[in-house]
This record gives C-alpha cells, sequence and structure tokens, in this order.
C-alpha cells in the first residue's frame, strides 16, 4: 500500500474515464500483459506448479507460455526447477521473493485505480 | 488504460487464482444419481436382509456387504463418467493438478474406513459400519473441500455431524441414517450444485 500516494497524485487531474498512467507510474511492463498476469496470478496462489499445470489453467500453447514463462525467468520474478520424473524431463516453477514483490505492487496499483475510478 | 481493461484485468486475475485452486468439474447430476443408487441399496438391504440388519451375523457375502459394495463401485462410475463429459464442456482436463490434490485428500480416509469395516465384519460387530462409512467419508470429503468449492465443506460436516449423531444418540437408526446421509444429503447437495453450476 505504499505505492497508494503516488497513484493518488497522479490520478488526482485526471478525467474520469482515461488515465495515462503509464509514463507517470510504470505498472511493471513484465507483468503487464496477460499470459505473464495469468503466470504470476497462478504461481502467487499455489506453491509451486508444473509447466503443464500452467497450461492447463491458462490454456496457452507450448511455445507462447515458454516464451513468457522465460521473459519472467529473466527478470528473476519465478525460480525454475528441472528434474526428470521417470524418463520425462519436468519443469516447475515458483514465484520468487521479487515476483512476490513486483506482483503486490501490481495489485496494489489496480487496486488503487479502481477506488479512483468509482 | 481505461476503466474497461482495469475490470478485465481484475476479474482475470480472479479467474486464474480460482481456477488454480478450485476444482470446478464435480457434476450435481452426478451426485443426485449416487444420491438415488444410495436410497435403492437401503431398500435393497431391507428386501434381502430384513429390517434387522445387525441383529445377524455378518460376512463377506451377506446382503447388506454385497449390496453396499456395489452401491459404492456404481457411485464412483457415475462420478467418473460425469466429471469426465463435463470437462469436456468446461475445457479443463479431468485429471488435473487438482484432481491429483482431491484423490490425495479423500483417500486414506476412504483406505481406514475399508479396514475399519473390515475389522467390524470380522469381529462380529457390523452396527458399527454406517457410522464407520459416514464418519470417514465426512472426513475425506472435508478434506478433499480445500481444493474445491465451499458447498463440498457442508457436505463433508453434514456426515461427520450425523455420524456422530448416529453414534451418540441414535444408533439403532443407523441403517436408516446411512440411507438418509449417502442418499439425501447427496441429492440435496447435487440439486444445489446444479441450480449453482450447471450440469
Amino acid at each position: 500500500m505504499a505505492y497508494g500516494c503516488i497513484v493518488n497524485m497522479a490520478t488526482k487531474n485526471m478525467s474520469d474515464d482515461v488515465i495515462q498512467l503509464d509514463q507517470l507510474l510504470e505498472l511493471d511492463k513484465v507483468i503487464h500483459e496477460r499470459v505473464r498476469l495469468g503466470i504470476m496470478s497462478a504461481l502467487s496462489a499455489s506453491k509451486k506448479l508444473t509447466f503443464n499445470d500452467i497450461k492447463q489453467v491458462l490454456k496457452a500453447t507450448d511455445g507462447n507460455l515458454g516464451m513468457h514463462l522465460r521473459m519472467l525467468e529473466k527478470h528473476e520474478y519465478i525460480e525454475v526447477e528441472k528434474k526428470f520424473v521417470g524418463r520425462k524431463p519436468q519443469t516447475s516453477y515458483q514465484i520468487s521473493e521479487k515476483g512476490q514483490k513486483a506482483f503486490r505492487h501490481y495489485i496494489c496499483i489496480i487496486e488503487k485505480l479502481v477506488s479512483e475510478l468509482k | 488504460m481505461n476503466k474497461n481493461e482495469i475490470v478485465q484485468n481484475i476479474n482475470y486475475i480472479k479467474n486464474v487464482i480460482s481456477s488454480s485452486t478450485e476444482y470446478t468439474n464435480l457434476s450435481g447430476k452426478a451426485s443426485i444419481l449416487s444420491g438415488m443408487v444410495a436410497v435403492s441399496g437401503y431398500f435393497a438391504t431391507q428386501y434381502l436382509a430384513g429390517p434387522n440388519v445387525f441383529s445377524q451375523q455378518i460376512d463377506y457375502f451377506h446382503p447388506f456387504v454385497v449390496v453396499w459394495l456395489m452401491v459404492f463401485l456404481l457411485a464412483i462410475t457415475l462420478n467418473i463418467i460425469f466429471i469426465k463429459r463435463k470437462a469436456k464442456t468446461t475445457g479443463q482436463p479431468a485429471w488435473s493438478r487438482l484432481a491429483r490434490m482431491i484423490f490425495d485428500a479423500i483417500f486414506p480416509a476412504i483406505v481406514v474406513g475399508a479396514l475399519l469395516t473390515l475389522y467390524c465384519i470380522n469381529n462380529n460387530s457390523p452396527q458399527w459400519i454406517p457410522i464407520v462409512w459416514m464418519g470417514m467419508y465426512g472426513l475425506g470429503v472435508w478434506c478433499a473441500s480445500l481444493f474445491s468449492v465451499k458447498a463440498v465443506r457442508f457436505l463433508g460436516a453434514s456426515f461427520i455431524i450425523t455420524a456422530m449423531l448416529c453414534l451418540f444418540f441414535l444408533q439403532q437408526y443407523a441403517m436408516l441414517m446411512l440411507a438418509i446421509s449417502f442418499g439425501g444429503y447427496h441429492i440435496v447437495y447435487g440439486v444445489w450444485l446444479y441450480c449453482k453450476y450447471g450440469d
């Protein structure tokens, strides 16, 4: 909630319907994309998910999902664990501390935006 | 970002979180049918073994055991069929991570229930069997509810409470309570599920 005041300042003199906040208030670009937002939401609700678990929840394709997961990994928002289950490789993902903070920040801003719009 | 986009984002987050923490392929119809099977099981037992089932010596081939084993298997089969069917319409796989968790949650209670049943039969104390079934099933369902919608927890709690009432106050009505719980509760729960979520 520490970010609330920034949002407050930013939204005060804007029109009711449309807010050009993006420049003022970096809505985290890493999270602000549909698939990546989905990944972060799913991982924030469960401790650890495999690639297939995430795929099932988000109904995304392998390539697309892989790309977004790599991006989140690059920014250290998620931690990756690779192991073998029998002969099959299995990759599972977990939200990192940095990712958790970023996600909370993102939600915080969204929350604020909603309350400003009401 | 405009209003619509924000609201959409929030709904999306909500949906993703609930679909990764709640199993929703449960079928109301299957529950109603299973309830009916249980009620038929009750009448079949009454017809085949008379009203005082538990005053008799019971072995593995006694009508009570055979009928209720069939009820159990039939109810499981019905649920698998309907869950698979529903999974097709919701686009969520029937055997997902949440389904595995539900299975893990309910499995120990069912195994212990089965072993206690064997013990009761072998030690000639069949009057405890309905209480064991209701209690163990209730515990299993309660645990499973951690990975599904709230209504499942009510079902689990109802079974546990009924088992305890039966144990302390209504032992002579154990057989009837079996029909009311496995039959009645499942039908009520199934109707509720059907009205709320459809199918």
